[in-house]
């Protein structure tokens, strides 16, 4: 009956904050990803990635295919970001305005990519539950620079994990992301499956996880322009 | 093709499981302002790497194939020979092994032909001179030849520190033709000795200071451009290679969003003698003898420097635009003792965007300053992405304004271009 009466007066801001704490709780992630991208026409695209994270730091490897192969990028900040393109042979600062763009032409932007922050950036109200689900409505902050105008969040109840979220600009529905086939893996949650739909261009993508490690104790200098580097 | 094989792959069969990749990049272009809208005769390429080795040590191999697809027959004898009907050169591109935490922690080594690429800039870095320019090919501008070197890098906090060493000199590749860097040097040359003393060193120091990535980096080398020796109407004009030190500068980050970079670098030339032999006439107007003038070709100090910026717009419209001042083959040189000419000042842009998931449409400008005269280029792209690893692209180059300026002289070379790159 307690618990009942804490979980009937929690409010949505203290939700994405339990959101934020369980998906940023583990140390460090290490998981290798396959992103497939599919046009309105069926027509699928593939690509494999090897992904690395510790608290704010990510490195994502490039593994297939050809033309992507060897291609690396490192987010150190929201400010400080670089990428490594083989080609050129050279380690290259990105600036924040990247965020806005696809991430290599999938429906993820290199924002939705982004470590889970909700608490910091928006203010959440629940709009609507039922016995397994809350419905947040997401709405920015005053002076915070987001994407999009307001984000709604479905919410398991159990555990505190997102199910969906729909992206808004004004009142239009731009992009759906669902998050399912959670895994608890070393104590700790991670979804094996997570698919960004555009809904303007009718358009999707999958990232399929695999091989998920937490707490490997990854040094800092993998988050660093010389591993980037590295081939 | 057998016997290449074994030599691309023997080297690793030390190490065991090798990543070969590559690509496939064939082309045509044509003058289309010119009479019958002659081909400009680029090759086309096919490169092969070879990658393997475990995070400690690291082995790389790379070949590069150039072929034409037009046949250089002059004579009814080239016609028994398959270089001359289909000419191919096979390069070795990079060859080198690349060693982490060499002897301590955070010292990295790298030793071998390889690519050292200084410099933040895009495609225009005064400060990347460890590598010789390749200028062969247009459509590759900024492209540069891996060459030997040793190269130590050591890691702490946030800074870095490249020292290089290279013993052996190589020239910049120049193109076959004049359209790229008007007048081509013709006349013997000669290198610098094969000796340790005719070697090249850099370093370079890097940090990040203010949320911005800066580095100083000073070379000693050698100019990769031939520079005249002696010049004259009555024997044969030869070229050396000038010294030279360049101490640079550069820097990349942002300012509300806005990417940011810019790199300096200043030249020194070493004084650098260059004889005009003159002729002596006679009251008869017969040459009685030859006096060599000494004089100066290069002298002064320089700078070139790059400053440029992008952004991405909504609707995912980039742009990116540069100011650049001096070309990696421009030079302030001497003429006669009282006039010299300096590089000049351009202004280089592109616009981007994605109409559809596979294709992109780019619009490039280079636009220049020379004393008085103006000139301008622009390059529409559309480039087609069928599929993964596979790229089509087609545009067009066609340059308006004053013929005093490098990019007015290419007024008539109105050109149209195809491109297919196959990635594996």
């Amino acid at each position: 009956m307690f618990y009942l009466l804490i979980v009937l007066s929690i409010t949505g801001n203290q939700i994405i904050s339990k959101v934020d704490s369980l998906m940023n709780a583990p140390r460090d992630r290490e998981a290798t990803m396959k992103t497939i991208v599919i046009d309105k026409n069926g027509k699928t695209k593939e690509r494999d990635t090897k992904m690395y994270e510790k608290g704010n730091y990510r490195l994502i490897r490039f593994l297939s295919p050809a033309e992507d192969r060897g291609v690396g990028f490192l987010s150190l900040s929201e400010e400080k970001m670089y990428v490594y393109l083989p080609s050129f042979n050279k380690v290259r600062r990105i600036a924040s305005h990247i965020k806005k763009q696809s991430f290599m032409d999938t429906d993820f932007s290199y924002d939705d990519l982004g470590s889970s922050n909700y608490k910091g950036d928006w203010n959440a109200k629940v709009i609507s539950e039922n016995d397994s689900t809350w419905v947040l409505k997401l709405t920015p902050k005053p002076g915070k620079d987001t994407d999009y105008s307001m984000l709604k969040m479905v919410v398991k109840k159990n555990v505190y994990l997102i199910k969906s979220v729909e992206f808004f600009k004004g009142n239009k529905l731009k992009k759906k992301m669902i998050m399912k086939d959670y895994k608890k893996i070393n104590n700790y949650w991670s979804a094996q499956y997570i698919e960004m739909r555009n809904i303007e261009k009718d358009h999707k993508t999958i990232m399929k996880l695999k091989n998920v490690k937490f707490n490997q104790g990854l040094p800092d200098n993998i988050f660093t322009k010389r591993n980037l580097k590295r081939i | 093709m057998k016997r290449i094989s074994f030599i691309f792959v023997f080297p690793f069969m030390l190490f065991g499981a090798v990543d070969i990749g590559g690509y496939l990049e064939i082309g045509k272009t044509s003058f289309t302002g010119l009479r019958n809208s002659p081909y400009f005769p680029i090759y086309n390429d096919l490169r092969i790497e070879g990658k393997t080795g475990s995070p400690h040590l690291r082995g790389v191999l790379s070949f590069d194939t150039r072929f034409y697809d037009f046949s250089t027959v002059s004579n009814t004898r080239d016609l028994s020979s398959i270089e001359s009907l289909y000419p191919l050169s096979i390069n070795l591109y990079e060859a080198y092994f690349s060693i982490s935490d060499f002897l301590i922690n955070n010292l990295d080594l790298n030793i071998g032909k390889q690519r050292i690429a200084w410099g933040t800039a895009d495609k225009f870095n005064p400060t990347d001179n460890i590598n010789p320019i390749d200028l062969s090919n247009p459509f590759t501008f900024g492209e540069h030849i891996p060459t030997f070197s040793v190269e130590i890098s050591y890691y702490w906090n946030q800074w870095a520190l490249n020292a290089i060493g290279i013993p052996a000199f190589t020239p910049a590749l120049l193109p076959s033709d004049s359209l790229l860097i008007g007048a081509i040097p013709v006349g013997n040359s000669h290198l610098p000795s094969l000796l340790p003393r005719n070697g090249s060193y850099a370093f370079k120091i890097s940090t990040n200071l203010m949320n911005f990535d800066m580095s100083l980096s000073y070379y000693y080398g050698f100019d990769k451009f031939p520079v005249p020796d002696s010049v004259g109407y009555v024997s044969n004009e030869t070229y050396g290679f000038d010294r030279e030190k360049v101490g640079g500068f550069d820097y990349s980050g942002e300012l509300f969003s806005i990417g940011l970079w810019g790199e300096f670098a200043y030249f020194m030339p070493d004084r650098y003698s260059t004889k005009i032999n003159t002729p002596v006439f006679d009251t008869l107007g017969n040459i009685i003898a030859v006096v060599p003038i000494d004089t100066s070709y290069l002298k002064d100090p320089y700078f070139r420097t790059t400053i440029g910026m992008d952004y991405t717009f909504p609707h995912n419209i980039y742009i990116n635009v540069q100011y650049v001042h001096g070309m990696d083959f421009e030079r302030k040189v001497m003429i006669g003792n009282d006039k010299s000419t300096n590089p000049g000042d351009y202004i280089v842009g592109r616009i981007e965007k994605d109409i559809f998931d596979n294709l992109k449409m780019t619009l490039a400008g280079i636009g220049e300053k020379r004393g008085d005269s103006l000139a301008y280029s622009v390059i529409p792209e559309i480039e087609f992405h069928p599929y993964d690893n596979c790229k089509i692209s087609t545009g067009y180059f066609q340059t308006f304004g004053n013929k005093g300026t490098y990019f007015g002289g290419m007024k008539e070379y109105k050109m149209a271009y195809v491109k297919f790159r196959f990635e594996f």
